[in-house]
């Protein structure tokens, strides 16, 4: 039975303790929302689902055609890099964009009946990697097209799509707090996405970065400060088989700045959607 | 909590933050803080306490901006209290304006599940009930078309055949009586009645004195964010009778 104001006595600092309860508790609800936003998308659409895939797809022939042009590096995967790369980057860009708006938007249900708003947020992530599930059936073909078979490495897989849901994530707790106080964050957050796509390895490879014009002295502080360009070359390797070329050392800090992001998002977000809510 | 009380309200006070521009707005974004009794706050419930038995009605009067829909949405748990402390025992269900939140793209029936899965029910549950709703809020075959296409009336009736029928423990009325045809109104009427018979507790905000009237139990005036009446159905009417000179 729903006993509203019984506050649960988990201090702030297990806060993603508090959410994983929540979201286990109305684990129904999330697969609803989840539900009726892929239901909303592509409702009277002749394509339907198709157009989940169609969007990557392509994105990856304008960006394959492009670097054709722009580069002579060779790629012996290069569409594949880049349609991973769009995939992943989409998955971490919905997730923080839509997440930071997804409080403001569903002012109208949000003030009718209480129920945890971090599931706002977390339909828009869990929405996202449905969408990165059925685009990855486009991959098949290009795998047996490069007679590609899955090695161990596609542990990765897995790996980077939590990872990364969780950096969009993490940054989502608290720009959707802000959100609700002033309509400016959105915008930025379009921007720095923007930008962003750009200095983040999606469709090159992110040794154009580390052995190219930049001095290598500079690199390792790219990678500490875009983890997306750690996890764009992780789930390349993922189906490629091969080396990610990343020091481990570097890799454990991305990771660990990761899980600080996201754990001190829900600490805040915690603290501040009762307060939030109230500027709706 | 003692026994047989359903909704305990003990000295609850809120603020609503009001809107900072430029500067304070930056600031207030950085730090997280709106300054204590400054002119960034508005105080919408001033130190209210009230106590609501098990199957009691209870009617709220008051002028527009009073604060009647503000202490509803604390009681069901949408706004936390600055101040204070709420208790609320059993499940809650808010029904305020038009429509819970309803997607306008989803169909009638989809938006029952939805609407029954943001409450906490099943689907199991909603399933059981979802006939019952369609048949009370007489949409008939327009139930399998999206929501868009609806009439207000229409909206209006979904979302009260919705509310009422996932028979909640505690349900907060918010304007909503008024609702529909007069054939609708008195079925909704009845659906209450019904609710109440069924050990329902309900809370109804409402403008009309006939309702108030036949209804309630008890009826507080509010003023300011303030109870300022003692729960007899005659001084609270007379209070607010008194308003419109």
């Amino acid at each position: 039975m729903a006993n509203l104001t019984v506050e649960s006595k988990i201090p702030f600092l297990l806060s993603p303790v508090r959410i994983y309860r929540n979201i286990r508790k109305y684990n129904y609800l999330l697969r609803h929302l989840i539900g009726r936003d892929l239901k909303i998308r592509y409702h009277n659409s002749v394509v339907g689902y198709g157009w989940s895939v169609l969007e990557p797809l392509a994105l990856t022939v304008t960006f394959y055609i492009l670097f054709a042009i722009l580069s002579d590096d060779v790629d012996p995967y290069r569409p594949l890099s880049i349609l991973l790369g769009i995939l992943l980057w989409s998955l971490f860009a919905k997730s923080f964009s839509l997440g930071t708006i997804a409080l403001q938007r569903n002012a109208a249900m949000i003030k009718k009946v209480y129920f945890p708003r971090e599931l706002f947020l977390f339909s828009k992530s869990g929405y996202q990697i449905v969408q990165l599930s059925l685009s990855l059936l486009v991959i098949l073909p290009l795998l047996l097209h490069y007679r590609l078979v899955p090695t161990t490495m596609i542990i990765w897989l897995p790996v980077t799509i939590v990872l990364t849901s969780m950096l969009g994530l993490g940054l989502a707790f608290f720009t959707s707090i802000w959100q609700t106080k002033a309509r400016d964050v959105e915008h930025i957050v379009t921007i720095f996405l923007r930008i962003s796509f750009y200095l983040t390895p999606v469709f090159y490879p992110l040794k154009m970065i580390t052995s190219g014009r930049i001095p290598s002295q500079y690199t390792d502080v790219y990678l500490f400060i875009n983890p997306m360009a750690t996890y764009i070359t992780m789930i390349r390797s993922a189906f490629t088989g091969e080396p990610l070329n990343i020091p481990v050392e570097n890799l454990y800090v991305t990771v660990g700045s990761t899980v600080a992001i996201f754990w001190l998002g829900c600490i805040y977000f915690v603290r501040k959607e009762r307060q939030a809510v109230k500027n709706l | 909590m003692t026994e047989g009380v359903a909704i305990n309200i003990a000295d609850v006070s809120l603020d609503y933050p009001l809107n900072n521009k430029g500067i304070g707005l930056l600031r207030e974004i950085l730090t997280g803080r709106v300054k204590k009794n400054s002119t960034s706050l508005y105080r919408a419930l001033e130190k209210i306490s009230l106590n609501v038995k098990k199957g009691e009605v209870v009617g709220l009067m008051g002028a527009n901006g009073s604060g009647k829909s503000t202490l509803l949405r604390v009681i069901a748990g949408i706004y936390a209290p600055d101040e204070g402390s709420v208790k609320v025992r059993g499940r809650v269900t808010l029904l305020a304006g038009i429509g819970t939140g309803f997607q306008l793209d989803l169909t009638g029936r989809e938006n029952i599940m939805l609407t029954g899965s943001i409450y906490g029910y099943s689907r199991m549950e909603i399933s059981n009930m979802e006939e019952e709703i369609i048949e009370f809020s007489g949409i008939g075959e327009f139930i399998d078309q999206p929501i868009r296409t609806y009439s207000a009336g229409m909206r209006a009736r979904l979302g009260f055949a919705i509310v009422s029928n996932l028979e909640p423990d505690i349900l907060l009325l918010d304007e909503v009586m008024s609702v529909g045809d007069t054939d609708f109104r008195q079925k909704s009427r009845n659906k209450i009645e019904q609710l109440i018979k069924g050990d329902a507790t309900v809370v109804i905000v409402s403008h009309s004195k006939s309702i108030i009237k036949s209804m309630c139990d008890r009826v507080f005036a509010i003023e300011g964010g303030k109870i300022i009446t003692d729960g007899s159905i005659e001084t609270a009417l007379e209070y607010y009778e008194s308003l419109g000179k």
